[in-house]
């Protein structure tokens, strides 16, 4: 086991390490803050006349987001809502009955986390168009929750098998039905495992951009990262305001990330040593 | 004790529905179009057995886009791995600023891959990039570089930013594996005279191999996966340069229109995936065996 020996040392190396990966991140705030001219000048400048106009023009500007926001949000929350209600009754399931069949539904979830969007995607396309749902909201909410439930059931999984059922056995010997124990036993314990699983389908739904470009067309249903691609101009790209739209859409994520994260890495972590 | 009754079964209906559903079919279909060759502009489908498969082995296109993604995953899945264990263990040990160095670390993870794609694009700009100018002050170039727009730069930008994203992660499922390693072992170790690389090689690496390799097995699946860095980044350029198999899935049928095509291609990912998640569980339970 390393000693205190070497601690500055070891903490020096992090920090290195840390700097560089934060890096992009200092340049995505720095060149938030400037004009074009600004960051066409050379060399770079680092935080100097700073100025916030880039966030007033894609929040009102002729490039807001503030639509992209709201349809991305009307996506992800759905998606959040349907993941979390199905992979709680799943999970349940799963962590306190024993039954036949168990093992292979939870095979089954591993295996349907390994496949990613793009393996979907022209099936999805093709049941959407069949369907008449291209190009609508309920189309992305339908494919992302493909993308998250998953890892929602997962999640909430293991978070469940962690609560001891002996606090609801006690309950149910107190006369509790089954439904008031898990209301009011289970449900409270697991709460930040609930509140984990949702904000995980909800980044995943938030950060989608391949169902989110094959299924949507018309602008008014474009969502936030198809927004951050329209920067992009065929003579001139506006970095500082992509920067700046990207920073906003950075910063949901981000906080729900850092509040989440000891619980999420719980849940990879049982999959890495569980099955 | 097995359950008779139908209340689990119940339970997981809702689930089982929707996967099957979003899942399940959407495969069926997929193998069916592979079959089949699906213009979508004249939205005509005519059945053509497996011509489409021999078209994609045939083509040498393919292959290239196979050796890329071979390329890219083994290089990216190294990279990873390497930078992920170096980090988790720097994590491990006994460092100042622990808690708050541990947050810092997973930022890059936190970001959603189409802004880290729209930075890096801008970080790796040929005109006013910041990469250049850093390159430049060092003097380990002497003239900017178009990064994303030179096939062999733009593939390994590529899998540095996939790289990148990816480090925050591994190094957290290895803090966790390393913190559970019980340490009095490190102690009796110690007692008898083992020093600290004796220590890693003789406990660390053992008690964390099953770990290692579950890892491994992950991260290749989820790097053979990768999309939105490379599509935001080049979109499969330049010269195909970077067009993994889930890029030109993509591609296939989005900008070239050819369904049949890109349903066979699909179908060849899916075998891939099985085959990684038959090694990541059976490989799993193996282990597990063996523990026992």
């Amino acid at each position: 086991m390393p000693t205190k020996h070497g601690k500055g040392l070891r903490t020096g190396l992090l920090l290195i390490f840390i700097c560089l990966s934060l890096f992009p991140v200092l340049v995505l705030l720095n060149t938030s803050l400037q004009t074009y001219q600004q960051i066409i000048s050379w060399p770079p400048q680092w935080f100097q006349k700073l100025q916030l106009g880039n966030y007033r023009q894609v929040i009102f500007g002729s490039k807001s987001i503030v639509r992209p926001f709201l349809n991305s949000l009307a996506v992800a929350l759905p998606t959040m809502v349907i993941c979390v209600i199905v992979g709680i009754l799943a999970a349940y399931a799963v962590t306190r009955f024993k039954f036949i069949g168990r093992k292979l539904f939870l095979v089954l979830v591993i295996c349907t986390q390994m496949f990613s969007s793009v393996i979907l995607i022209n099936a999805m396309y093709l049941i959407f168009k069949q369907s008449q749902l291209l190009d609508t909201r309920l189309a992305l909410i339908i494919a992302n929750t493909a993308s998250a439930l998953p890892m929602t059931v997962w999640l909430l999984y293991s978070y469940f098998s962690q609560i001891p059922v002996i606090y609801e056995e006690a309950a149910w010997i107190d006369g509790c039905s089954r439904w008031q124990a898990t209301r009011h036993i289970l449900l409270p314990l697991s709460l930040p495992g609930i509140i984990t699983a949702g904000l995980f389908a909800f980044i995943t739904a938030w950060g989608d951009i391949v169902y989110a470009n094959a299924l949507i067309t018309s602008p008014a249903l474009r969502t936030l990262p198809q927004a951050l691609t329209d920067f992009r101009d065929l003579y001139k790209t506006t970095w500082e305001t992509q920067m700046a739209a990207s920073m906003i859409t950075i910063i949901p994520p981000l906080l729900i990330f850092i509040a989440i994260q000891k619980h999420l890495i719980r849940g990879l972590n049982r999959q890495a040593g569980q099955m | 004790m097995i359950q008779k009754r139908p209340l689990p079964y119940l339970l997981i209906l809702p689930c089982l529905i929707l996967l099957a559903g979003l899942y399940g079919y959407p495969i069926l279909l997929t193998m069916w179009q592979s079959f089949n060759h699906v213009n979508f502009l004249a939205d005509t489908t005519t059945f053509v057995g497996l011509k489409n498969y021999g078209n994609v082995f045939s083509d040498p296109t393919f292959w290239q886009t196979m050796a890329i993604t071979c390329k890219y995953t083994v290089l990216t899945v190294v990279l990873k791995m390497v930078f992920g264990f170096g980090v988790g263990y720097l994590l491990h040990t006994e460092i100042y600023f622990k808690k708050i160095l541990g947050v810092l670390i997973l930022i890059p993870w936190a970001i959603p891959q189409v802004a880290a794609g729209t930075i890096w694009q801008w970080i790796l700009n040929s005109n006013y990039g910041y990469a250049n100018y850093f390159l430049l002050k060092l003097h380990l170039i002497s003239q900017p570089i178009a990064f994303l727009a030179r096939p062999e730069t733009a593939f390994y930008s590529v899998s540095l930013v996939d790289t990148w994203m990816g480090i925050p992660l591994l190094a957290m499922l290895f803090v966790a594996a390393l913190d559970a390693i019980p340490k009095n072992i490190y102690e009796a170790a110690a007692l008898d005279g083992a020093g600290a690389w004796r220590q890693f090689f003789a406990i660390t690496i053992p008690s964390i191999k099953r770990v290692l390799l579950v890892v491994l097995t992950l991260v290749t699946i989820w790097t053979f996966n990768s999309f939105n860095v490379i599509y935001v980044l080049t979109q499969g350029g330049p010269m195909r340069a970077t067009e993994t198999l889930s890029i030109r899935i993509y591609q296939e049928a989005f900008s070239r229109f050819n369904l049949g095509i890109s349903s066979t291609l699909t179908m060849i990912a899916v075998l891939i995936l099985l085959g990684l998640t038959a090694v990541y569980t059976l490989g799993g339970k193996a282990h597990a065996h063996q523990a026992r």
